[in-house]
């Protein structure tokens, strides 16, 4: 019941939400709708026994049984703290549109539908559902852009869901051919794991369709421009759930299927990964230094770093993929936070240029704390979650290949530059405004007030206790990547 | 005797289905494309009788045939007379060139 | 367990101030100020309590795991021995008295409980850092100190000048960062255990000699960065923008003392290098001299400080790098009391002389009469500096000497003369013409004191510290010397060699202070003294010897290049590419569009050619 209860609350938030009118109402029911799913998540990592990494929780709902296809719901110890991920940046993204005043109603309805999309994603092991639930986030993606968005925002919304629907189609067409190829004619993915065997060959080519699709999603080199148009044009909750959540389930996807299900093949792509991971680092980061934009800057290093979860894959050692896992973790929080501060930003400036800010620090300092806190993990700054995490890839990258993993070095100088140049334009100094300008607003406060510093905090503790102690997430993720690669090692 | 065979009737038909299907292909006028169209069908009812007449043993199949073609011609040719009044109307022209609105 | 009580105590004191501050609502503008003085108090005091109770004792060992995976594990936790206490104690002391110092001279800056925060975060990662049982710790907080030390000399962010000089700082320690970080996951990959006293006895042995090399280089890299060792110098000056006793902190007891220590504390590692040694030598050599250099001429009195630390570095650098790293640990601590006590004094002048960090417009102010016992303080710091008996410097310069002349590096040895000669010289330079003791214009009236109309405890906070260093200057390592004599091997027993040096020494550094007296203790004084004489080399000194220029043509041209090639790429290439699939599906779109051209008469052409086409492959089938 309680996978089923997570998957299907936010469902039952939206039909509700889409029945009433009063913004205050919708609003409270699409919090709750969040917050059971979020309890419930949190329920199952702390009941999550993850020294027997597997699956523990199993539901089947129905099946179809000529097709070979079943609403079949389960969660190891790989999806579990993704699903907590999605449901704290769930939370957070309704809590962070409390300024929104367009069209209510469609909005959280859509954020929700997308929402129940990745829980979909996460949740369920049977391929075809797992290709219906990715859709079912991309076409409300569409529509969140297209109307609230700001921006070229025709074009950046035909271009994400364009790449999104390209890359998931190339999946579709990797699991079709599973289904015939195998000759198992099924779409479940545990039957397909323990009985499946593939000529190498077959294993080569199949393994390349999937890291292309599930790259694709993940915004790998040269497959990237759709992530930071997008997430510039969509508004503050979309990006922040898209950046966070769906972006990891490209890696997650990479994870879950290809390394599992063609283990030689992922020994055969192996330099590609590796090459396209440090090349995703090093090159986004590069156009980060360029960018002017705030959004345009969060996003390009929202695909620098998916470079280290690239990366952290390819190595295809368990401390690569432990790395991996809490770089999902600890990027999705970190981006979220980012997306929801830039998001006030422009709520309250009306820009987003760096050069037409400044003095942030002394205009809204608690919006500015929490955007350093949040720029400093994503320079991996020790004591924040980020550093762990891209300790863990360029150590296990450096056994492997050490190119790869200098370069994943330098881009940790790079990270520092961008991050630093964007304090220094918009968060130190003068307010451009000028302090006359607030004076003129009556002294009103521009920083943001309880109901948005209550979600910054609870991403800023994520990224603080596992960066404090990430021994605990890795403990926790440990024995799961033991058994994720359990197939490569012969 | 020539009148006593099909073949003449056929071909009959058929100069006048090539001349009706000319006309409805290159005319430009919705009238004259009307009137291509009637040609299109009085060759069929010539089919109609000739083939009644020479090969088949049933006389008055093929005439109850031909009469419903020409009352469905009369039909024809008032919904599509009023029709042509209803696009000059708002075109202010029966050429079918201008009308090209459904294009893609 | 009383030991460790005082460990936590002195470790964690700091921290406690940083999150106590963080949290103290903004009005109370009083209660930052105290509430850090009390924590950091407490903290040096327990750091004392711990010296006197443990030095020479055994070792104190306390951890726990932070990290494992499959082949390593990284632990946290303490390591005390004589090494770590000594400069725990330090640190703590100084940065007490430093903190002390900074109630006086923020008096009037708004931001106070802004600064103290940081400060008090600044002193607990320098200490957590000393302490710290295992290398990869050791970079946790390594890389702490970066930020509080970004964050301070940013502190007056409302200026241009000291955001660049923040950002500089970060980067470039960064950048040398690289170097720690590759050389922790060299080591962990081949040693799989960081633990400091491990890797002191083992680390050697289960590196091949390569390997060895190669961490010793890439560990060094990141000293140059910290310690500011050439070609990473050039931030260190720039950092002068940050306020005075930020200053004084990251020159004396932290950060640059940082990639020092660390050499000192793998210094068993080290050794086994001989190549590694060399390599530090040469660097430190290099950087020593270049740096003496750069202070010839200068007329900012931060900036000399600042270059003076960069070259006493260096020194410290060279002796570590010669072999002895009590010579070099002696020297840091030394160097610290005093060069901290400079930087006080310097930042009591520049208040004096309305906030101009000339010592040309020092030199206009009736400073004898104003400020006696500040001009007496400035000449023992001088003089300690030059490493003149009976000051902390002379022991400390003393104890390299002799190693150097003992183990027979004569070559060494003449580098490290010839620096003692210019530090004497620029040192005192600067010593002379402040104390000119003008009336020029600015000057007031000579018996209005500077300090009119602050009270009491604000004149407290700012003479205590600076009284109390300049005691630990003068009578400092006496009071200590039987006490530490084992550990910084200071030479009892004088033969000929000894006596020798001293005169040596002692000669070369009077000859720098007469130098000086020469150029500017007299009547009429030159501003630049002999560097301008020598041709090529006042151009030189101008220029920074092309360092700055050298890094800022890295930023501007190969990253920056870099940058915009990503976006060209990213724009005309990636994204072209994309549009153009995406135009390419428009426009066969349009092209199939173009049979719908909305003609009756041709969508009939196109049935009768097909129907007939259909027809014609039946019959011919």
């Amino acid at each position: 019941m309680i996978l089923s209860t997570i998957l299907f609350a936010p469902i039952v938030a939206m039909i509700w939400v889409m029945c009433i009118h009063s913004p205050r109402l919708i609003r409270t029911i699409s919090l709750a709708g969040s917050l059971v799913s979020f309890a419930l998540s949190a329920y199952l990592v702390l009941r999550f026994d993850y020294q027997h990494p597997g699956f523990q929780w199993t539901e089947q709902l129905f099946e179809l049984p000529g097709w070979g296809i079943q609403f079949l719901l389960s969660v190891d110890g790989l999806s579990i703290p993704l699903l907590l991920l999605t449901s704290i940046i769930i939370t957070s993204g309704i809590l962070v549109s409390g300024r929104l005043e367009v069209r209510v109603k469609e909005y959280f309805a859509l954020l929700l539908f997308l929402v129940s999309g990745a829980y979909g994603v996460l949740l369920c092991m049977d391929m075809f559902f797992f290709f219906l639930f990715y859709e079912v986030a991309v076409i409300p993606m569409f529509l969140l852009v297209n109307v609230w968005g700001s921006g070229n925002k025709e074009y950046a919304a035909n271009k994400l869901t364009l790449y999104l629907l390209a890359g998931s189609a190339l999946v579709f067409f990797g699991f079709l051919l599973l289904y015939f190829q195998s000759g198992l004619y099924t779409f479940d993915l545990g039957a397909m794991l323990e009985l499946a065997g593939f000529t190498h060959e077959t294993e080569r080519w199949m393994f390349l369709l999937f890291f292309l699709g599930f790259g694709t999603l993940a915004a790998t080199w040269p497959f990237h421009t759709w992530s930071p148009d997008g997430y510039a044009s969509a508004p503050t909750a979309a990006s922040m759930l898209h950046a966070a959540v769906l972006k990891t389930l490209g890696g997650y996807g990479i994870l879950r299927v290809a390394v599992p299900l063609f283990p030689q093949g992922a020994r055969d792509w192996q330099w590609l990964m590796l090459t396209l991971g440090a090349i995703n680092i090093v090159y986004a980061a590069c156009c980060v230094i360029a960018q002017k934009d705030l959004k345009y800057i969060v996003g390009y290093s929202c695909v620098s770093h998916m470079g280290l979860v690239m990366l952290g894959i390819g190595t295809l050692s368990e401390t690569g993929v432990n790395g991996a896992m809490f770089q999902m973790f600890s990027h999705g929080v970190m981006v979220a936070l980012l997306f929801a501060c830039v998001g006030y930003i422009y709520d309250t400036k009306h820009t987003r240029n760096i050069e037409e800010l400044g003095g942030l620090l002394g205009e809204m300092p608690r919006a500015s704390i929490f955007f350093i806190l949040a720029g400093l993990t994503a320079l991996g700054l020790p004591g924040l979650s980020g550093f762990v995490a891209e300790f863990l890839v360029i150590y296990s990258a450096f056994t492997v290949s050490p190119l790869a993993g200098t370069l994943a070095l330098l881009g940790l100088v790079l990270s520092a530059i961008y991050v630093l140049r964007v304090f220094k334009r918009a968060f130190w100094g003068v307010p451009l405004a000028g302090k006359a300008a607030m004076a003129a607003q009556g002294h009103e406060s521009l920083d943001m007030n309880w109901k948005m510093v209550i979600p910054c905090v609870l991403l800023c503790l994520f990224l603080v206790v596992l960066g404090v102690y990430p021994k605990m997430f890795i403990d926790y993720v440990g024995p799961t990547s033991t058994e994720l690669l359990k197939n490569l090692s012969f | 005797m020539l009148i006593n065979q099909l073949v003449p009737y056929l071909l009959l038909s058929a100069l006048l289905f090539s001349t009706g299907l000319f006309g409805f292909l290159m005319r430009r006028s919705l009238i004259a494309m009307l009137i291509a169209v009637e040609l299109i069908l009085n060759a069929a009812n010539i089919n109609f009788l000739a083939f009644n007449r020479f090969m088949n043993a049933d006389k008055s199949l093929g005439q109850i045939y031909s009469i419903f073609v020409i009352g469905l011609a009369a039909a024809e040719i008032a919904i599509g007379l009023s029709l042509v009044i209803a696009v000059y109307r708002k075109f202010r022209s029966i050429n079918v060139e201008k009308l090209t609105e459904l294009k893609g | 367990m009383m030991d460790l009580n005082l460990l936590h105590i002195s470790v964690w004191a700091n921290f406690a101030a940083f999150f106590l501050i963080t949290f103290l609502p903004k009005n109370r503008v009083k209660l930052p100020p105290a509430v850090a003085l009390l924590f950091s108090g407490a903290g040096a005091a327990a750091s004392a309590v711990l010296l006197v109770r443990r030095f020479g004792g055994e070792m104190l060992e306390w951890k726990f795991p932070w990290l494992t995976w499959n082949s390593a594990q990284v632990n946290l936790g303490y390591y005390l021995d004589d090494l770590s206490l000594v400069m725990l104690t330090s640190v703590c002391l100084i940065s007490f008295l430093i903190q002390l110092y900074s109630v006086w001279y923020m008096n009037e800056d708004a931001d106070k409980k802004r600064f103290f925060a940081t400060i008090t975060f600044f002193t607990w990662a320098m200490i957590s850092f000393v302490v710290s049982v295992n290398l990869f710790a050791s970079y946790l907080f390594w890389e702490l100190i970066g930020l509080a030390s970004y964050l301070l000399i940013g502190f007056w962010h409302e200026r241009p000048a000291p955001r660049r000089a923040a950002i500089k700082a970060f980067v470039m320690t960064r950048f040398g960062d690289l170097g720690f970080l590759a050389a922790v996951i060299l080591l962990i990959s081949h040693v799989h255990n960081l633990d400091i006293p491990f890797l002191n006895s083992q680390a050697a042995a289960l590196l091949g000699p390569g390997e060895l090399l190669l961490v010793i280089v890439l560990l060094f890299f990141g000293v140059m960065g910290k310690s500011a060792q050439f070609p990473l110098h050039t931030w260190l000056p720039d950092a002068m923008e940050g306020p005075t006793p930020v200053s004084a902190l990251i020159h004396s007891a932290t950060m640059v003392a940082a990639g020092v220590y660390l050499l000192v504390r793998l210094f068993p590692m080290i050794e086994v290098s001989q190549g590694g040694m060399h390599y530090i030598l040469f660097i430190g050599a290099f950087t020593s001299v270049l740096a003496a250099c750069l202070a010839l001429t200068e007329c900012d009195m931060k900036r000399i400080l600042a270059y003076s630390t960069v070259s006493q570095l260096g020194f410290m650098v060279m002796a570590v790098g010669s072999g002895t790293w009590h010579g070099g640990m002696f020297h840091l601590i030394t160097h610290a009391f005093f060069k901290s006590m400079l930087f006080l004094l310097s930042g009591y002048f520049i208040f004096v002389a309305h906030h101009s960090n000339s010592i040309f417009d020092m030199a206009a102010l009736p400073l004898k009469e104003k400020s006696k016992w500040m001009l007496v303080l400035l000449w023992i710091g001088a003089l300690a500096l030059s490493g003149l008996f009976p000051f902390s410097g002379f022991m400390s310069k003393e104890s390299i000497f002799g190693y150097l002349l003992e183990t027979r590096q004569y070559p060494v040895y003449g580098i490290a003369l010839f620096i003692s000669f210019l530090t004497a010289y620029y040192t005192t330079r600067m010593a002379f013409i402040v104390s000119k003791n003008g009336s020029g214009p600015g000057a007031g009236d000579k018996r209005d004191s500077p300090l009119r109309g602050q009270s009491l405890e604000l004149r407290v906070a700012l003479n205590l510290p600076v009284t109390v260093l300049g005691i630990l200057t003068v009578a400092g390592v006496w009071v200590f010397l039987p006490w530490h004599k084992e550990f910084f091997h200071i030479h009892t027993d004088w033969h000929a060699r000894e006596w020798m040096n001293l005169g040596v020494t002692s000669a070369l550094v009077l000859a720098g202070i007469g130098t000086s007296f020469f150029y500017f203790g007299r009547k009429s004084f030159s501003e630049k003294g002999w560097p301008a004489l020598i041709p090529g080399l006042d151009f030189l000194i101008s220029k920074k010897f092309f360092m700055d220029d050298f890094w800022n043509a890295v930023m501007e041209k190969i990253v920056k290049g870099f940058s915009r090639l990503s976006v060209w790429s990213d724009a005309h290439i990636i994204n072209a590419a994309v549009n153009h699939v995406g135009l390419a599906c428009v426009r066969s779109g349009r092209a199939v569009a173009e049979l719908q051209a909305g003609e009756v008469q041709r969508y009939i052409l196109v049935a009768l050619l097909v129907i007939v086409s259909i027809i014609f492959y039946l019959l011919t089938r």
